[in-house]
């Protein structure tokens, strides 16, 4: 019966263009990288972490937090276009926002995939969260309202299947609102850590809201463009509006973070303490200056902004490259911002303590990464393959 | 008020706000930023009553103790030769499991050098502070780390902690670390488990110091040695990471 | 070709074997202007002494029979077995003392270190607790102090009595013993000042012992 009613839901809402061997031969593969990089991330509940993750007493957490903070960022930018376009209408970006809600699911799908090879006992996470649940954690909120918002997003998405506009508006406004919220308190996690100064303070949680904003646009039109990329077809003038309009809001967002990210920087040159400081140099001159210059700055904010200016957001293909490079600095940029935090020796001039403690991350911790991001690709080809018929609102309704 | 008098008014700084007005505006602050940091209702740590001395906001002002018996450590760290009989000791009462970088209380060594060609070398024992606004604390998601309200011990509820690793992240000590074996963090607790509950009046690493830097007991009891060392005048007291604000009941001095 | 390895490695295996017998040797080389072994005699216990023979032959002009015999054995490590060998028994005429008396050759109580090597810096205590240093060069070439300053004593000269006492605390220096005779706040720094001038702890003991300070205890 049940299956009845969803074979009848997926015959309108599937689309056959994607029932291709290639289509399938590439969510095979991306099955298979997702279940081997997260397995050998899942590993470490045999192992222990200690023996898989590079991470040590001193550098707790490391890539895989980082990742999970970029997943779950980039989750956040899809929920709230998705929802502003729902709520407001009227938008040019509402005709694609559908997919963006379906794209927010499975970023955070990945970021939680992630966290759970990541945190040493997410059994017990389930269990105590309901039964002894922390108020001032803002891993408490965040889990919460992260879990609270991608009820509501299925649910959100439940209703537009069904065509219950106003049931999807309402879970839809919920989930944006519990996705803002949650997204403070992962900026909260670290802003509210003295103990470490690169990350205190009251920018942080502004400043991953902007990413979201940023990264949320990137995805949407890297998503799009591959879309209508898998499928061979042009994009309707309708789309490459919307396209035009996230390409307007990554640029505005893009100038607003590159000024946060200066800002940022300059603050831990001017006074301030010593911690701070050297954390800042970590990315400047030190062991992240690399991932810093090239990847997070050069390829995620010069790079795209240069191509911005010259294609004037007029080209989907050239927007596209730049929202992939946005979102591989971004990737970075969230690595840069854990491990500049932790890599500073909290008692400098004691116990020999190098001026950076040595972190590399394991080869099994970018399998994790490698992992999650397959579990987006194959979220993504599912999602066009099942769900493709009600991603172009306007187009097929 | 015109501007030129107010030029001759003293900057009074944050410290010396009346704490009533410091309570108000902390209310204030707790009501605004409601359930995300946890107002005083919420909190576990019970905030308004662990405050500072005004001129030392790191040193508690006398009597102010908020727990029935407050539990604290002073160090007399210029006679700590980094024996490290206090590790063993540690190891060996709690069962530590040695290994990635496992230990509840260690000695930190300073060499500086100097002109004359030859090294100053200084050590340092350090352990969990036993904060009084403890970072660990608020940010366990799960109340597997709390303070004891008897003593203002912080403890772990082992079957509780979901492994995130915040509280490492949180702590300006670096007193806690993940055990394989028990599947959760461990930390120093004073021997609140093993020799507090047994009677004892000494933690191990006390105990076993032979040149009695370590001075551990009740900051209540007027009559305890750490009491006194606190307390007396001309006594310079500091705490490691004061900036923190995490008003920890770990103390240093130089006797 | 096999062969050729064989009897190469064989011949190799030889050649060194007879280079250390001659190594072996050359130690109780004679030397005939010594009327003795070229080497010096070395004496190890109570404390590390060494004796040649060439000035007291050659340039002295003793013979044989002055010292072998009544005095001291030709065989080796006799002397040392005694446990008389002490700094007291020469004060009383025995062992070198027979001549070193002041009068025949200078007295056993000066010159010491004509006979005695000043081990090589630091000298390491581990117990009561690991690690305290002490430096020769600082309390004698860099001071006025001589040997007998502190040698028999205040510090006997010989490894590791001090520290099998149990009387070697900081109690017993507070008491004005051992490093307290002169580490008294009056002619040296007090001893319960500038601890770590001395107690170089656990990490110094391993950075002396060649070990990273570091590194996990239990080998991980």
């Amino acid at each position: 019966m049940a299956n009845n009613s969803l074979t009848k839901i997926f015959s309108q809402t599937e689309d056959t263009r994607l029932a291709t061997p290639g289509i399938n031969w590439a969510m095979l593969i991306f099955l298979i990288i997702s279940i081997v990089g997260l397995g050998l991330g899942a590993s470490s509940f045999i192992v222990g972490h200690e023996a898989v993750y590079n991470n040590t007493r001193e550098v707790p957490w490391g890539l895989i937090i980082a990742t999970y903070a970029f997943w779950a960022i980039t989750s956040t930018g899809l929920c709230i276009y998705a929802a502003i376009s729902h709520l407001f209408g009227g938008t040019r970006m509402a005709i694609v926002s559908n997919r963006m809600v379906w794209m927010s699911i499975i970023c955070i799908m990945a970021a939680f995939a992630t966290i759970g090879v990541e945190i040493a006992s997410p059994h017990t996470m389930i269990i105590y969260n309901i039964l002894s649940p922390n108020l001032t954690s803002n891993i408490w909120w965040m889990g919460t309202l992260y879990g609270i918002a991608v009820g509501c997003m299925i649910l959100e998405f439940f209703g537009l299947i069904k065509g219950f506009a106003r049931f999807a508006v309402v879970f839809g406004t919920i989930a944006a609102i519990a996705e803002v919220f949650a997204n403070s308190c992962l900026g909260g996690v670290f802003a509210t850590l003295p103990a470490k100064p690169f990350w205190y303070g009251g920018q942080l949680p502004i400043y991953f809201l902007t990413a979201a904003f940023l990264s949320g646009a990137a995805a949407t039109i890297l998503f799009n463009y591959l879309a209508y990329k898998i499928r061979g077809v042009e994009m309707s003038a309708a789309v490459k509006s919307a396209m035009h309009s996230a390409g307007k809001a990554m640029t505005l967002v893009l100038i607003l973070y590159s000024v946060a990210t200066f800002w940022r920087l300059i603050m831990f040159f001017v006074g301030g303490t010593e911690l701070g400081r050297i954390a800042a140099e970590a990315l400047i001159t030190g062991p992240l200056s690399f991932f810093f210059w090239f990847l997070e700055i050069g390829i995620g904010l010069l790079i795209p902004m240069i191509l911005i200016i010259i294609f004037r957001l007029q080209n989907v293909a050239i927007m596209a490259t730049a929202g992939f490079l946005i979102l591989v600095g971004q990737f970075f940029a969230r690595y840069n911002m854990v491990a500049a935090g932790l890599l500073v020796p909290g008692t400098p001039g004691w116990d020999n303590a190098p001026t950076y403690l040595d972190y590399v991350p394991s080869l099994i911790e970018w399998a994790v990464i490698v992992g999650s991001i397959a579990v987006v690709c194959l979220g993504f080809l599912i999602g066009e393959r099942v769900f493709g018929k009600i991603f172009d609102q306007k187009e097929h309704h | 008020m015109d501007i030129k008098n107010l030029e001759k008014e003293q900057n009074e700084g944050i410290e010396s706000l009346p704490s009533d007005e410091r309570r108000k505006f902390l209310q204030m602050g707790l009501a605004v930023t409601g359930v995300f940091l946890g107002g005083t209702l919420l909190s576990l740590t019970s905030v308004s009553t662990a405050k500072g001395r005004n001129a030392d906001p790191a040193i508690p002002a006398d009597g102010q103790y908020p727990y029935t018996k407050h539990y604290g450590m002073i160090m007399r760290q210029n006679h700590c030769v980094g024996c490290e009989k206090c590790m063993d000791a540690c190891v060996e009462t709690n069962n530590v499991q040695i290994g990635h970088g496992a230990w509840r209380t260690t000695i930190q060594e300073r060499l500086t050098p100097l002109d004359s060609g030859r090294e100053k070398r200084e050590f340092r024992p350090i352990l969990c502070n036993q904060c009084n606004r403890p970072p660990c604390v608020r940010v366990c998601p799960t109340k597997a780390t709390y303070k004891d309200p008897e003593t203002g011990i912080i403890v772990m509820d082992d079957k509780k902690c979901i492994g995130c690793k915040t509280c490492m992240a949180a702590c300006p000590y670096n007193a806690r670390y993940y055990s394989h074996a028990k599947h959760a963090i461990d930390k120093c607790n004073f021997c609140i488990d093993t020799l507090l509950a047994a009677g004892e009046k000494q933690t191990a690493c006390v105990t076993s110091c032979p040149a009695h830097v370590r001075v551990f007991g009740d900051l209540k009891d007027t009559s305890s040695e750490i009491y006194k060392l606190l307390h007396k005048p001309d006594n310079k007291i500091w705490v490691i990471r004061p900036d923190c604000g995490a008003l920890p009941n770990v103390f240093y001095m130089n006797a | 070709m096999m062969k050729i390895i064989f009897i190469a490695s064989g011949i190799t295996l030889l050649a060194g074997s007879f280079l250390l017998v001659s190594n072996a040797a050359a130690t109780d080389d004679y030397d005939v202007k010594a009327f003795g072994p070229k080497s010096p005699i070395v004496w190890t216990k109570p404390a590390k002494t060494s004796f040649e023979h060439r000035p007291h032959t050659d340039v002295a002009g003793l013979e044989c029979k002055a010292c072998h015999g009544e005095i001291f054995a030709m065989q080796r490590g006799v002397a040392q077995k005694t446990g008389k060998f002490t700094m007291a028994s020469l004060a009383d005429g025995m062992f070198c003392g027979a001549c070193h008396d002041g009068k025949r050759a200078f007295a056993s109580d000066t010159k010491c270190a004509a006979c005695h090597k000043i081990p090589d810096d630091p000298i390491v205590w581990t117990k009561p607790v690991k690690a305290v240093v002490f430096f020769h060069e600082t309390h004698g070439e860099k001071s006025d102090l001589k040997c007998v300053s502190c040698h028999d004593g205040t510090f006997p000269m010989q490894v590791g009595v001090a520290e099998k006492s149990s009387n070697f605390t900081m109690k017993s220096i507070y008491e004005g013993r051992y490093c307290g005779a002169c580490h008294d706040g009056d002619t040296a720094f007090a001893a319960n000042t500038r601890c770590n001038t001395c107690h170089i702890g656990r990490k110094g003991y391993d950075r002396l012992m060649g070990r990273d300070p570091y590194a996990e205890k239990d080998g991980h």
